[in-house]
């Protein structure tokens, strides 16, 4: 049976997912964290930086 | 989701004092297990702490002195006889009863089991309300959660922060591209068109003066160096000098002493005890 914390996450994790705020790899390596408890301010931080990265690269081969 | 229970079958375990098997139909989303007292609603649930937990279920606290595994058994059948066999998903696991409790053959994938008994459920209703939520604790509290979240609100405070720095260093940088176009006579439509054209343009002799300008405050510094060198050096030859005078001046001094020594000594024998002489 999961605990709070997994079940918790799982649904942080789809919602973030469905939001598309997040990329995949960044949402796979958010769900163990986030169960542990040991994501700090600057993982966080990283893991935006890194999906908005993607993000612009995306757009960028978009507008290609 | 994980796979529904389909079958459990009880051998000498509590009242199931013949071999019975409890089907359970897949599709329904609750099953209901309802009769008159004495009918084996708490044996089942039972069976599932035994196999699930490896637990005595409602015996655990009831011992009555003795341990829980000698009330385990049905009437008649010895606790090495006991088996609980439960099936899942198209596996099947088997409990007996071993020299220290239930043994569970595989545990591997052994289906999870949480037993919710009345006597809980009353002292959850009649507890204070905090002592209700350590009960609850283990099913509702979030506790690795709540310590991402606080750490993700700093992480925004601080990026919430760091945008306001930058707005306000956007807002200096206009003022200023401001001022340096208002002194340049207002060129263009703007001063951000015209900072646009002026980045625009090339640059390369511009940056050749520059770099002339730097070499010749390169060598300006080195003469400025060059010139306090000098300067000390001036200023030691001058102190050099000085006490050279000085050296001299004693030497003179020393030369003439001897003269005057002899002079006294002369005096001093023509006048017997006379010590002081007196001039014509």
């Amino acid at each position: 049976m999961k605990t709070p914390d997994e079940e918790v996450a799982e649904r942080i994790v789809e919602q973030l997912r469905t939001a598309r705020l997040l990329s995949e790899s960044g949402i796979r390596k958010l769900y163990p964290s986030l169960v542990a408890g040991n994501l700090k301010a600057e993982d966080w931080k990283l893991l935006f930086e890194i999906s908005r990265a993607n993000s612009e690269d995306a757009d960028a081969t978009q507008n290609q | 989701m994980p796979p529904k229970i389909s079958k459990l079958t009880l051998a000498g375990f509590r009242g199931a004092t013949i071999p019975t098997t409890i089907s359970f139909e897949a599709s329904k989303p609750v099953v209901l297990i309802f009769g008159e007292n004495g009918t084996g609603k708490s044996t089942i649930a039972d069976a599932f702490d035994f196999i699930c937990n490896r637990s005595f279920g409602s015996l655990e606290n009831f011992s009555l002195g003795e341990p829980a595994k000698k009330h385990v058994a049905s009437l008649g059948v010895k606790p090495v006889d006991i088996s609980v066999i439960l099936e899942s998903g198209g596996k099947t696991w088997q409990a007996t009863m071993g020299k220290n409790g239930p043994v569970v053959s595989p545990l591997a994938d052994l289906p999870d089991a949480r037993v919710l008994r009345r006597r809980t459920i009353l002292s959850l209703i009649e507890a204070q309300p905090k002592q209700r939520f350590e009960a609850l604790k283990a099913f509702i509290a979030v506790p690795n959660i709540e310590k991402c979240e606080a750490t993700l609100r700093d992480a925004v405070n601080s990026m919430n922060n760091a945008a306001t720095d930058l707005s306000r260093a956007i807002e200096q940088a206009r003022d200023d591209l401001s001022k340096f176009w208002i002194a340049e006579g207002q060129p263009g439509v703007d001063a951000m068109v015209w900072a646009t054209s002026e980045s625009a343009k090339d640059i390369s002799k511009l940056q050749e003066i520059v770099d002339s300008i730097d070499a010749v405050m390169r060598i300006y510094h080195k003469v400025e160096t060059a010139l306090l060198a000098l300067d000390a050096a001036v200023g030691e030859q001058s102190t050099a000098d000085e006490a050279l005078s000085v050296a001299e001046r004693r030497r003179k001094l020393a030369r003439v002493s001897p003269t005057a020594t002899k002079r006294r000594s002369a005096q001093t024998a023509a006048g017997g005890k006379k010590l002081f002489h007196t001039r014509p």
